[in-house]
């Protein structure tokens, strides 16, 4: 993690961090069963050039069922001048995942910055169906940015109601424009943006293909004109392009869910120009079923031995669940949780917002979910998958299927509008197991430079 | 207040302000008074939470403009230093408000984060806590608004009652202070 200089507006240098001075960070291609570990060196400036604060991180791998030391922890911080070996265990069925900061107090600035970038995990599976790889398999991580003149980062989070930007910014370019074959094209689409929700179309009208949600290939693909994703979501989605004439322009469009700051041309995000190329006609499809043995999504609400409810609510100026704050559990010696399931039990979370007034992407460290039901009508049909954050509308409640057999610990819950989260909208819950202890967080610290031994 | 309107009243000193247009005056500035001074006192509370030392400046603000309004509706004599001093006091309220509703007030506590103070971070440097360009600007709302105008009204009526020549001057520096506020926020000197 450095300081990078980039040109984001032609012409103007923008000062930002990124991972190995990337922004967005370098993505990760791996193979299911094969263990990494990463190394994260804090090379940050002590101090924010414009901020003052000291920028400390927590990398978190989200999607991932990391262990409670190399889950990102808020508090288990890594300071300038210190490194962490995250190790990460590669399990889990395949699925886009995404990695960004997660340090107490500036989660939301550190992303802002550049923190952030994309991780896929691959299987089998995956690999196996005629759906589009490699070229033709493309990740869109989407944020939003605002600029000052001189092309320096402006910052404000309106009065913590989040980060809202005016340009919108894809793998890092202000809304770019991508040549495309007459094929389908996959892509893996990131909102890393801290704040802001999306709702997809394109301007032609035409139906995309959701194929995977957070945590990988659906059931069975979902063929939907527009739809709603909230930060941190990853969907993958399937264009196909062929119905189009060579020359024509597609532009993936925007209707802004409520509750967003808006600005002239955060209506449209990026634009596929149609080109008659030759192309390969491999992994041209999108089978009618993609994932029938999806274990989360096979999860039936009668196993559940019990429901919980978490209140995403504003309490005395601060956001916060069940009325809990981060603060409340760094002030219990981080022993307080909001709730202890048991290890391989099955439960149902629901999760609330009662307010019009804004809204919550909500998201469950660790765990995958299956979505019973939102406002006691069925999923909406891109959630048909298994999924980590859910988005909370305005008074939306949503049921939520989750099985804890995927280890143990004190993992977080939280709001990932980040300037939420870091007012104070975090708490922490944790999987229980009678026989086997769960490692603590802060087992495994940061360290000074220099680097050891990997 | 121009010179046509002293011409219509022309009560060139304060002892021969007396008659109807001086009790209008009188009844005008203190309720002016009164309704600043209670707004203060009632928001007084909240500030005290932000920090002792800005509940203490509300709460002598209140006990100033509260004093203010009693001593006008009692009919005190209107001394020109008590009356140059109050308008000095008064312009400087307004002047802080202002300042807190554009730049930000610089010696105000940072981060008001989970209600006052916050823990430290087990091994961390600094408190890591971002201080956002803006974040001391506080939105206007109503109470601090009528607040405002309230004083604006109080200000005006005071300088009406100075004697003519001493007005002449008030304005004119009242003027120059606000020339050059513009001109330094113009040239960048306030923000
Ligand atoms: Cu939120």
């Amino acid at each position: 993690m450095e300081p990078t200089t980039v040109e984001v507006i032609p012409g103007l240098r923008t000062e930002m961090w990124g991972y190995n001075g990337l922004v967005p960070g370098p993505t990760f291609q791996i193979a299911q069963g094969r263990r990494t570990v990463v190394r994260q060196i804090n090379n940050l400036p002590a101090v924010h050039p414009v901020l003052q604060y000291t920028p400390w991180t927590s990398v978190h791998l989200h999607g991932s069922a990391s262990l409670p030391e190399y889950d990102g922890y808020a508090s288990d911080i890594t300071n300038p001048g210190q490194y962490k070996d995250y190790h990460y265990p590669n399990w889990q069925p395949a699925r886009t995942l995404w990695y960004h900061d997660h340090g107490v107090h500036h989660t939301a600035e550190n992303v802002f910055m550049g923190l952030a970038g994309q991780y896929q995990l691959t299987d089998p599976l995956e690999r196996s169906l005629p759906i589009p790889h490699g070229e033709y398999d493309v990740p869109l991580i989407v944020s939003d940015k605002m600029f000052n003149s001189d092309g320096s980062l402006l910052f404000s989070t309106n009065d913590n109601a989040g980060f809202y930007g005016d340009v919108i910014l894809v793998n890092g370019r202000p809304w770019p424009v991508m040549k495309v074959k007459r094929r389908k094209y996959r892509f893996r689409i990131l909102n890393a943006s801290p704040s802001r929700s999306y709702n997809w179309s394109l301007d032609s009208g035409d139906t995309m293909a959701v194929i995977a949600t957070d945590a990988g290939l659906m059931p069975t693909p979902q063929y939907v004109r527009s739809f709603r994703h909230g930060v941190a979501e990853r969907y993958e989605v399937v264009i196909d392009f062929a119905k189009y004439r060579p020359g024509q322009r597609i532009v993936l469009r925007n209707a802004s869910p409520k509750n967003n700051i808006n600005f002239t041309n955060t209506n449209k995000i990026m634009a596929f120009d149609v080109v008659a190329d030759a192309f390969s006609t491999v992994d041209n499809a999108v089978p009618a079923s993609l994932n029938p043995g999806q274990a989360t999504m096979l999860l039936k609400e009668s196993d559940a031995v019990k429901t919980r409810t978490l209140n995403f609510i504003r309490e005395h100026g601060q956001w916060t669940i069940n009325g809990t704050t981060w603060e409340d559990i760094v002030r219990s010696g981080f022993t307080k949780v909001i709730a202890g399931p048991k290890i391989d039990d099955v439960e149902i979370w629901e999760l609330r917002n009662p307010s019009g007034g804004w809204h919550h992407p909500a998201h469950i460290h660790f765990i995958d979910f299956r979505v019973l039901s939102r406002n006691g009508r069925p999923a909406l049909p891109h959630e048909l998958g298994a999924k980590d954050v859910v988005f909370l509308g305005e008074n939306e409640s949503v049921r939520l299927l989750i099985k804890f057999d995927q280890g143990r610990g004190k993992y977080m819950v939280h709001c990932h509008n980040l300037v939420h989260e870091d007012h104070d909208m975090m708490t922490q819950f944790e999987i229980r197991d009678d026989t086997t202890p769960a490692d603590d967080p802060f087992s495994d610290p940061a360290r000074w430079l220099p680097e050891g031994p990997l | 207040m121009t010179d046509t309107t002293s011409t219509t009243w022309p009560l060139a000193t304060p002892a021969r302000r007396t008659g109807r247009a001086s009790r209008t005056y009188r009844a005008l500035a203190a309720s002016a008074a009164g309704v600043a001074g209670v707004i203060h006192a009632l928001v007084a509370p909240e500030h005290f939470e932000l920090a002792w030392y800005v509940g203490g400046f509300f709460v002598a603000v209140a006990a100033g403009q509260l004093a203010l309004a009693v001593a006008l509706a009692r009919g005190a004599a209107l001394r020109t230093p008590a009356v140059l001093l109050a308008i000095a006091a008064n312009l400087a309220i307004v002047a802080t408000y202002v300042t807190s509703r554009t730049t930000g007030l610089p010696f105000l506590p940072v981060e008001e984060h989970a209600g006052g103070e916050h823990l430290p971070v087990a091994g961390g440097v600094g408190n890591g806590i971002p201080v956002l360009p803006g974040a001391d600007i506080e939105p206007v709302g109503a109470l601090d608004f009528t607040c405002l105008l309230a004083e604006l009204v109080l200000v005006g009526v005071l300088v009406a009652v100075l004697p003519r020549m001493v007005r002449g001057t008030v304005t004119s520096v009242m003027l120059g202070l606000g020339v050059v506020a513009f001109v330094a926020r113009g040239t960048g000197l306030l923000a």
